[in-house]
């Protein structure tokens, strides 16, 4: 086969090419081996056709241009496929939040995944009502309506349904806990109403409203009971406990309850107080220096907490509810529902809400009552007991 | 039919019948030809070490459908090699002038040998480059591969007596530019082979 059979000591033509193959056309015998043990395997597999090594991979086909084509093949259905798993996810994210196509099904999917002990699951449910309130921050940040409501829609059902079905037992040490984790909710939502859109103000109001009621069944006998001092010290649901569910008058007595009296309820359950009014004046008041309160800006007409001031000025007025939480008493809200009776005739019915404060909501300005709720939900000065709220008392 | 022909049939036999080893066998034999060819086309030795595999890749997956009917197994072989290079060449047209080829490490000669030798090589390659494409193709296959005339008519797709003839132009030209003027030397003998 060897086309060149003189030696190396040759001079003529043939020598010269042989010289010339063996000094540069002669294959690198460890490259050879490689290759032929890629081969016989090859060949021991029967099959033919497939690489035998990166090499032969890369050289696979039925030619230069068929490999090329096939490369260009590859390379376009895998770039494809990214951009559909790209597209696919990103859809997905959008669709995920609040107010997406897909929120529901995430917040069905987390449901999935609560522990199925009470307990456990109260702490669950209570950081997955965290995160509904972290994204109604977040969009109400963006100024996204349909988000705020969304989330807080959710915020609502967890509360609502979720956790009051828990079969926890009266008294123990979780509901307690969660009624003060809510009643640090209701401060954040309280706080929103500053920046939320005027549209999504129902929405917030229906999720205080939740959250105050989720907090009474949590706390079925804590609320309203005057010598429950164990509710009463807790930062979340401090009011309550001091609500003597009488008239609705507090006397006034330097109580550091005193400055919410005015909030005291007119209904024996408690609950309209927070209703009742604007109700936005027990929020303020109620607000425990919430540790993500979205604008924390001192108020103005705030020198001192809500206790400094006594009950002076609470004098029962829903609206005075607000001046209480001002601490002051001096502010006197405009238009608001003034004249001491808690169960004053500016509650809205049904709905809880006072009569002001539907015509704030349907009015796209800041109603006072709003304004009232800002001034109180801003951080206040003396920290401790005084800088607790005092509406729910 | 030679005895190294039949012997060849019978390994290509034994390779349809599912005998690796057989193959194995028919790379011995046939690599380093291959190789050669290969490489003395593409200029790299890396792609002709990659080249060379695939030929044989090609050569064991059409092994089957294979039948002698008059074309000796090297001529088909050394085809199959000729369009992979044709392949190559055509994709890796704007890399294909650059040589890479090296001399082999040879310790046995000193410094003012060695750059004796690499001067002559270098002519060599020069001269060879002078060369037609086709003439160039007819030296390859014949004195590098070592095939016969008919194998690399076979292997070009021409006739025989046009190699024969591009062989025996590519030579002379060689020995105009390398000087070499021997009329009874062994490039003539191997001129006038089969």
């Amino acid at each position: 086969m060897t086309a060149v059979t003189h030696g190396p000591e040759g001079s003529d033509l043939a020598v010269l090419l042989e010289r010339y193959a063996y000094l540069r056309l002669q294959p690198d015998p460890a490259a050879m081996a490689r290759i032929r043990v890629a081969l016989v395997a090859d060949a021991a597999a029967g099959r033919g056709s497939s690489g035998t090594g990166p090499r032969a991979a890369r050289w696979s086909g039925v030619g230069a241009h068929g490999r090329a084509a096939s490369m260009r093949r590859i390379a376009l259905a895998f770039a494809a496929a990214l951009a559909l798993v790209v597209a696919v996810a990103g859809s997905a994210l959008a669709g995920s939040r609040p107010g997406g196509p897909l929120y529901e099904l995430r917040l069905w999917v987390e449901t999935l995944t609560l522990p199925a002990t009470a307990e456990a699951r109260l702490v669950a449910e209570l950081g997955r009502a965290e995160l509904r309130l972290a994204e109604a921050v977040e969009a109400s940040a963006a100024g996204d309506r349909g988000a705020v409501v969304a989330s807080l829609g959710a915020y609502t059902r967890i509360v609502d349904n979720e956790l009051n079905e828990l079969g926890l037992p009266v008294g123990a040490p979780g509901r307690a806990n969660a009624a003060e984790q809510i009643a640090r909710h209701e401060a954040v939502l309280v706080a929103l109403l500053d920046d939320v859109p005027t549209e999504a103000l129902p929405a917030i109001e229906a999720a205080i409203s939740h959250s105050d009621h989720a907090i009474d069944l949590l706390l079925p006998g804590g609320r309203g009971q005057p010598g429950d001092e164990s509710t009463r010290t807790r930062p979340g649901a401090p009011g309550r406990a001091t609500d003597d569910g009488e008239s609705g008058r507090h006397p006034g007595n330097g109580d550091r309850t005193a400055p919410s009296s005015g909030t005291g309820s007119g209904r024996p359950d408690g609950m309209d107080e927070r209703s009742t009014g604007n109700g936005n004046a027990r929020r303020a008041g109620s607000t425990p220096e919430p540790t993500h309160r979205p604008r924390p800006k001192a108020p103005p007409e705030r020198p001192a907490g809500p206790g400094a001031s006594g009950g002076g000025g609470a004098g029962g007025s829903r609206a005075g509810g607000g001046n209480a939480a001002n601490g002051a008493g001096t502010h006197s809200p405009p238009a608001a529902g003034t004249g001491g009776s808690s169960s004053g005739g500016a509650k809205d019915g049904g709905t809880g809400r006072s009569a002001k404060q539907s015509q704030a909501l349907a009015s796209t300005q800041p109603p006072p009552v709003v304004e009232l709720a800002r001034a109180a939900s801003r951080p206040q000065p003396a920290a401790g007991a005084t800088a607790r709220p005092a509406a729910r008392r | 039919m030679t005895d190294d022909d039949a012997a060849l049939e019978r390994l290509v036999a034994d390779v349809r019948a599912g005998d690796p080893e057989a193959f194995g066998e028919i790379f011995d034999r046939y690599h380093e030809p291959v190789y050669r060819f290969v490489v003395s086309r593409v200029h790299s030795p890396s792609d002709a070490e990659d080249l060379t595999q695939l030929v044989f890749v090609k050569a064991l997956e059409a092994l089957p459908r294979y039948e002698s009917r008059g074309v000796p197994f090297g001529a088909w072989l050394f085809r199959l090699a000729r369009n992979a290079v044709i392949d190559h060449l055509r994709l890796h047209r704007d890399h294909a002038a650059l040589d890479m080829l090296v001399e082999r490490a040879d310790g046995t000669r000193g410094p003012d040998e060695l750059a004796s030798v690499r001067q002559e090589i270098d002519e060599v390659a020069q001269a060879l480059a002078s060369l037609t494409d086709e003439q160039r193709e007819a030296i390859e296959l014949r004195f590098f591969a070592g095939l016969s005339a008919r194998e690399a008519a076979i292997a070009m797709g021409k006739q025989e007596v046009t190699v024969r003839g591009l062989q025996f132009r590519a030579i002379a030209a060689l020995r105009r530019r390398l000087k070499v003027d021997a009329p009874g030397d062994a490039v003539r003998r191997l001129g006038g082979r089969r």
